[in-house]
């Protein structure tokens, strides 16, 4: 893969540090290896019980026949660590983080992003949290924030009320295999008529070969509440295949506001299978911006559920599919209730053989009257050996709804190079420029610096791929 | 049948996988019950249309009337092979069915250069399932019309194969109007190629069940295909349209525009894929389809797909599902007209985005009055 050659100096997230790992069980994935999972987290019985229901689920579900059939094919579920425990306890202060994984962060930039910007950390290492500290401004609002299993212990009331409810086990093969083996992710709650002004953040990295990565996160928003969560994700470079199966449940109250931002650019080999949905109920707005730009695989539909009348989804998405990458990404919109409106907006950009697909949906309930559904989709090929591909259902069971989808796609145009060029700019850096152009809609929503981190990413992909292959 | 000989060779009904609504294919309808093993039979044949040349019926087809500029044989005899290759003919259990049970065949080839259409009818009482073979030789320009009308009561599920030679140029029109009771199943394929055009007219009231699936390979360079289509459907009626374009050259274009409009609980499904193969360079392809949906209980489903594998293409698709616009009702209603009127008004203009354009000249006044027809009758079924 490309990413082999690249320029650590300037590449600063790919690199990998020596194995460090308490508890290591052997690989793949048995009832066992479960009940010794959640005997270590002390879960109480009740997440047992999910774990191992969901498990058999696993078992008997296919894999899904429609996309990427070859590549999945390959997924040997059998050679992935389950559970890995990265130290003995959970570090409640930054100096008891161990040193190996502390050097991990520095390198991330962790440490000052948190102290000169972000509202609080959840940094997800091999599995669960090593590292984690809230604001202390936000704790007296009454905000929850903290890794998914504390909030198991801390606040089990909270959690198994919603916990699974958005997306049920058995809802396709990856999410009942997260549901099985699930460890770390985020936990948030605002409570009523909170609004949290700076984005929440959290990182996560795969740091074991062959290791898959299963976190779950649950945000509840109760009403007139606010949010913005931002998840990054980097991953060292590897040769084998690892998988990261995530699962994120939004529950958007009346009148709350939550946004979810992802900019996923795992190595090259990861599989990055995630099911992603929220709730967003009386004239509650959620929006999903989500970019993805690395993984050789990653199948993923951002989903909202129009459950009461006045509610509004928005999915912003970018793609990049590099040599090697098949991206098929989308969103997903249930009109249940009317009145409801969404908005979806898809970009992608091939290169070098890559494959980039929009895939989505849009529900019209019956009885989602007056409701209305927008779908944008713009794909850029850069070269003839690329494929883009868009995939557009539209349901419509109401005849009130109205629901509209555009798509085009196009080459980047040799006037907009030759305009570029005759400034002085070589065709590398034109074509840069006008794909950040392309992008611009998205990178205009991500804080500074991710939108300088993005920005860096996409000139990285130009670059590269033009240089190695 | 040597013409058919190559499809499905060497396979038996039981390589195929059931039909179900879980596939993809076939997802959205209430097919046929017995589609996983339909049985052909035999009802009577009511009269045929004046202008028919050839009547396909439960068994068998007749030529009523010669056409100068065609040359019509039985399939059975026709010792050329039709397509070479039927690699790119998709065969689901369904195709592999109608090509084992076929009721009828024929093969028609164009010999001059005509205006005229060779016009088919296609009855059915009991269940039928033709196989008619098209071959439109090079540098000649002719048209053809299928016509499904009253003597279509039963189902009729036709087996069509067309191969344009360079240069060719074919107008083909549907009209398909028949009773309730009827439903049909197409299955329609067609290699166009160097220089050569399909061009396809479609109108489609509903049956019970109108489905079509058509599969278009644009092999030769600078081929072209165009599908226009309009349909109304009334009552529980279901229209389907399966549209898949293959770009397999350079210099190809397709356009398609799609629109349809549905009252009572009718329902209607498209889906398209514009598939713009490696080393298609230059192709310019637009698909449209625009639903309006005029009742409580009608549905429309629709998806179109692109695939996209080379870059200098110029490509891109529309689609929408909606009530007619409330400000066209303001404005039209502020001239004083009421709101039935406007919306009758507002139909006539949706559908004269196509009934406009040159070629449908001779099909216009039969689609207006009969979209006024069914869309009268459903009010006072409301009422």
């Amino acid at each position: 893969m490309a990413n082999v050659d690249i320029d650590l100096g300037k590449y600063s997230l790919g690199w990998s540090d020596p194995e460090e790992s308490v508890f290591k069980p052997e690989k793949g994935l048995n009832k066992e290896i479960i009940k010794q999972m959640s005997a270590i987290k002390e879960e109480p019985e009740w997440m047992l019980e999910f774990r191992l229901k969901a498990y058999e689920r696993f078992l008997k579900k296919p894999l899904p026949g429609w996309v990427a059939k070859e590549k999945l094919e390959k997924l040997d579920f059998n050679d992935i660590y389950y559970y890995i425990k990265p130290t003995e306890s959970q570090a409640d202060s930054w100096d008891m983080v161990p040193d190996a994984i502390k050097e991990t962060y520095e390198k991330l930039g962790i440490p000052e992003a948190e102290r000169s910007y972000l509202a609080g950390v959840t940094a997800q290492y091999e599995s669960e949290v090593v590292y984690h500290k809230n604001r202390e401004d936000l704790e007296e609002l009454g905000v929850i924030f903290c890794d998914m299993d504390t909030a198991v212990r801390e606040y089990p009331d909270l959690v198994k009320e919603y916990f699974g409810t958005v997306i049920p086990p058995g809802d396709n093969k990856f999410a009942a295999l997260n549901s099985a083996v699930w460890s770390g992710g985020s936990f948030i709650y605002v409570p009523k008529g909170v609004k949290i002004e700076d984005p929440l953040q959290a990182y996560f990295r795969i740091n074991a070969e062959n290791m898959g990565q299963f976190e779950r996160t649950l945000i509840i928003l109760d009403e007139g509440a606010s949010v913005h969560y931002i998840e990054g994700c980097s991953a060292p470079v590897y040769t084998t295949d690892a998988l990261h199966s995530a699962v994120v449940e939004i529950v958007v109250k009346a009148n709350a506001t939550c946004r979810y931002t992802t900019i996923q650019n795992w190595s090259n080999d990861v599989y990055n299978l995630v099911t992603k949905r929220a709730q967003a109920f009386a004239n509650a707005t959620m929006e999903w911006i989500d970019a993805n730009i690395g993984s050789t695989l990653t199948v993923k539909y951002p989903s909202v559920y129009l459950m009461e009348p006045g509610a509004h989804g928005e999915v912003l998405s970018v793609a990049f599919a590099n040599t090697g990458q098949h991206q098929d990404t989308g969103a997903k919109m249930i009109h249940v209730a009317p009145d409801t409106t969404s908005l979806i907006t898809s970009k992608s950009i091939s290169k070098g053989g890559g494959r980039g697909a929009y895939r989505g949906l849009v529900r019209m309930e019956d009885g989602s009257t007056s409701s209305k559904s927008f779908v944008r989709c713009d794909a850029l090929i850069l070269d003839s050996e690329s494929r883009s591909d868009t995939y557009p259902y539209m349901e419509i069971e109401e005849n009130s709804a109205e629901v509209g989808h555009e798509a085009t796609v196009s080459k980047v145009g040799e006037d907009q190079l030759f305009y570029l060029m005759s400034r002085g700019l070589s065709e590398e850096e034109a074509t840069s420029l006008i794909v950040a152009g392309f992008v611009e809609e998205f990178t205009k929503t991500l804080p500074m610096e991710y939108a300088l981190e993005f920005n860096k990413l996409i000139e990285i992909n130009m670059i590269d791929a033009g240089a190695v292959g | 049948m040597k013409v058919l000989a190559e499809l499905g060779k060497g396979k038996s009904l039981e390589d195929f996988p059931l039909i179900d609504s879980k596939n993809e294919d076939w997802k959205y309808i209430k097919f046929p019950e017995d589609i996983n093993n339909f049985k052909v039979s035999k009802g009577e044949n009511g009269n045929s249309s004046t202008k028919a040349h050839i009547v396909i019926k439960d068994e068998g087809y007749e030529v009523i009337k010669e056409h100068k500029d065609f040359e019509v044989t039985d399939a059975k005899s026709f010792s050329r092979v039709l397509i070479e290759d039927y690699s790119n003919r998709p065969v689901d259990r369904f195709v592999f069915q109608q090509k084992e049970k076929l009721t009828s065949g024929v093969v028609i080839r164009t010999i001059n250069s005509t205006k005229e259409p060779l016009v088919i009818e296609l009855q059915s009482t009991g269940t039928n399932a033709p196989y008619i073979g098209f071959i439109a030789e090079k540098n000649i320009t002719s048209s053809l019309e299928f016509l499904h009308t009253d003597s279509s009561k039963g189902s009729c599920y036709p087996m069509i194969d067309y191969k344009l030679h360079n240069n060719s140029q074919i107008d083909t029109f549907v009209v398909h109007d028949t009773p309730k009771s009827s439903s049909s199943i197409t299955s329609f394929y067609a290699q166009v190629e160097k220089d050569a055009t399909l061009n396809v007219h479609c109108v489609r009231f509903g049956s019970s069940l109108s489905r079509v699936r058509f599969d278009i390979d644009l092999d030769g360079v600078g081929s072209n295909f165009n599908i226009e289509g309009v349909y109304f459907g009334d009552e529980d009626g279901l229209i389907d349209y399966r549209v898949f374009v293959n770009h397999n050259a350079k210099n190809t274009s397709s356009n398609m525009l799609l629109k349809g409009a549905l009252v009572d609980e009718s329902s209607s499904v498209f889906t398209g894929t514009i598939h713009i193969g490696e080393g298609a360079e230059k192709t310019v392809s637009h698909q449209i389809n625009r639903n309006l949906i005029l009742d409580k209980k009608a549905k429309a489903h629709s998806v179109p797909n692109l695939e996209i594998l080379c870059d200098d293409v110029i490509c891109g698709h529309g689609s929408s599902v909606g009530p007619i616009d409330e400000d066209l009702f303001h404005y039209v209603m502020s001239r004083g007209i009421s709101r039935i009127e406007a919306e009758k008004l507002l139909i006539d203009g949706f559908f004269n985005e196509v009934l406009n354009r040159d070629k449908w000249k001779t099909l216009r006044e039969f689609v207006l009055s009969n979209v006024r027809i069914k869309y009268e009758k459903s009010l006072l079924g409301i009422e």
